[in-house]
Parts: structure tokens; C-alpha cells; sequence
């Protein structure tokens, strides 16, 4: 293998387990969110404010790796 | 309450505006640093899309939670992703701009967000007022 095939290799790794970090965040996050939702509807506004900034942050890293894995692998 | 989603979007746009208009000053008083600050304002407008689009989706989770209706969306993360590839695509193929400030400006809009959410908390424990009009 060359050093552009170890590129997309690192690539791939960078962004698959930065959305996996990001998918298991986000289902946690959300799965709190709605199950507090369910229960006591009238704190709707502030568990909906802290699921975002929850997600914010959750999904910030992520989006940076894939911006940074696709600039690495071209 | 002062502590919900609208007011927490309104103050992050206005805070990443406020950021914006510093690259501009910073673009207009040091052109030869353009790449820098014309990756870091274009990563930010990224990240402030990204922003909306999240709120838009956490409300409408919310929605279906309230209702108790049965809804197969996900939570968006493909198209926030697309909009920072988008962002940075944008900004280093095709203005040549510099991709470590375009990265720094896609995190620019969730770290104001987490600072605003932590100061909100604080004044919540305080007890002191979290709006101009003096509502809590």
C-alpha cells in the first residue's frame, strides 16, 4: 500500500469513529430527553435547551473529523 | 422562563454575529491574512446553519414526545455533517481559503452555545434574573 491508500484508510477510521462517538451521544442525549418529555411535559423548554447544547457539542467533533478527513484523503 | 430553546437560539446567533462582524473588521484591517479569516467567517456561517438546523430538529423531537405521535425521523446528523463538508469544501476549494480557521469557525457556534447554556445555569442556581425585562 501506498501513502494515499494509508490516507483514505486514516481517513475512513477519523470519520467512522468520530459518528459512532456521535451516534451513541446523540441517542443518549435524545432517549433522556424525550423519556423527561414524557414525564413531566411542562419542563419541555428547559430539557429541550439542554439536549441542544448537549448535541451541539456532542456533534461539533465529529463534523470537524469529516471535514478533516475530507481534505486529508483527496 | 427564560431558559428555552428560542432564547438560547436568539443570543447564540446574535454572539456568532458578533464574531462575524470580527472577521470582517479583521479581514478589512489585515487583508494579507485573508485566508485565515475568510475560512474562520465561512466555517462560522456553516456552524450557524448547522446550529439552526439542530434547533429545528430538537423541537420538533420534542413535538412528537409531547403529542405521543410516532414519527420515523432521525436527528439530522447527515445533513449538519453535509453542511460543514459543504462549508469547508466551499472555503478551501473553491475561495482557497485556510482549513484549519474554516474548522475553527465550525466550532465557533456549539462552544458559544455551551458557554451560554453554562452561564444560564449558574444564574438559574443563583436565582438572579436571566433577561432584560427581569423575568427569570
Amino acid at each position: 500500500m501506498d501513502l494515499n491508500t494509508y490516507g483514505y484508510v486514516a481517513a475512513g477510521i477519523v470519520f467512522g469513529l468520530g459518528a459512532l462517538g456521535a451516534g451513541i451521544g446523540n441517542g443518549l442525549i435524545f432517549s433522556k430527553t424525550v423519556e423527561g418529555i414524557s414525564r413531566q411535559p411542562e419542563l419541555r423548554g428547559t430539557l429541550t435547551a439542554t439536549a441542544f447544547i448537549g448535541v451541539g457539542l456532542v456533534e461539533a467533533m465529529p463534523i470537524i473529523s469529516l471535514v478533516l478527513a475530507f481534505m486529508w484523503a483527496k | 422562563m427564560m431558559y428555552d430553546l428560542p432564547a438560547l437560539i436568539r443570543r447564540t446567533t446574535r454572539i456568532t454575529f458578533f464574531f462575524l462582524s470580527l472577521g470582517c473588521i479583521g479581514l478589512a484591517i489585515w487583508p494579507d491574512y485573508k485566508p485565515y479569516f475568510g475560512g474562520f467567517m465561512i466555517g462560522t456561517i456553516g456552524s450557524l446553519l448547522g446550529s439552526f438546523h439542530l434547533a429545528w430538529k430538537t423541537t420538533r423531537i420534542a413535538d412528537l414526545a409531547v403529542t405521543g405521535r410516532k414519527s420515523r425521523s432521525g436527528f439530522g446528523y447527515l445533513s449538519r455533517a453535509a453542511i460543514g463538508v459543504l462549508a469547508a469544501v466551499v472555503s478551501v476549494q473553491v475561495l482557497h481559503f485556510n482549513l484549519a480557521a474554516t474548522a475553527a469557525g465550525i466550532l465557533a457556534s456549539p462552544l458559544v452555545t455551551l458557554l451560554l447554556g453554562l452561564f444560564t445555569i449558574r444564574r438559574l442556581k443563583d436565582g438572579q434574573s436571566n433577561d432584560e425585562r427581569g423575568e427569570k
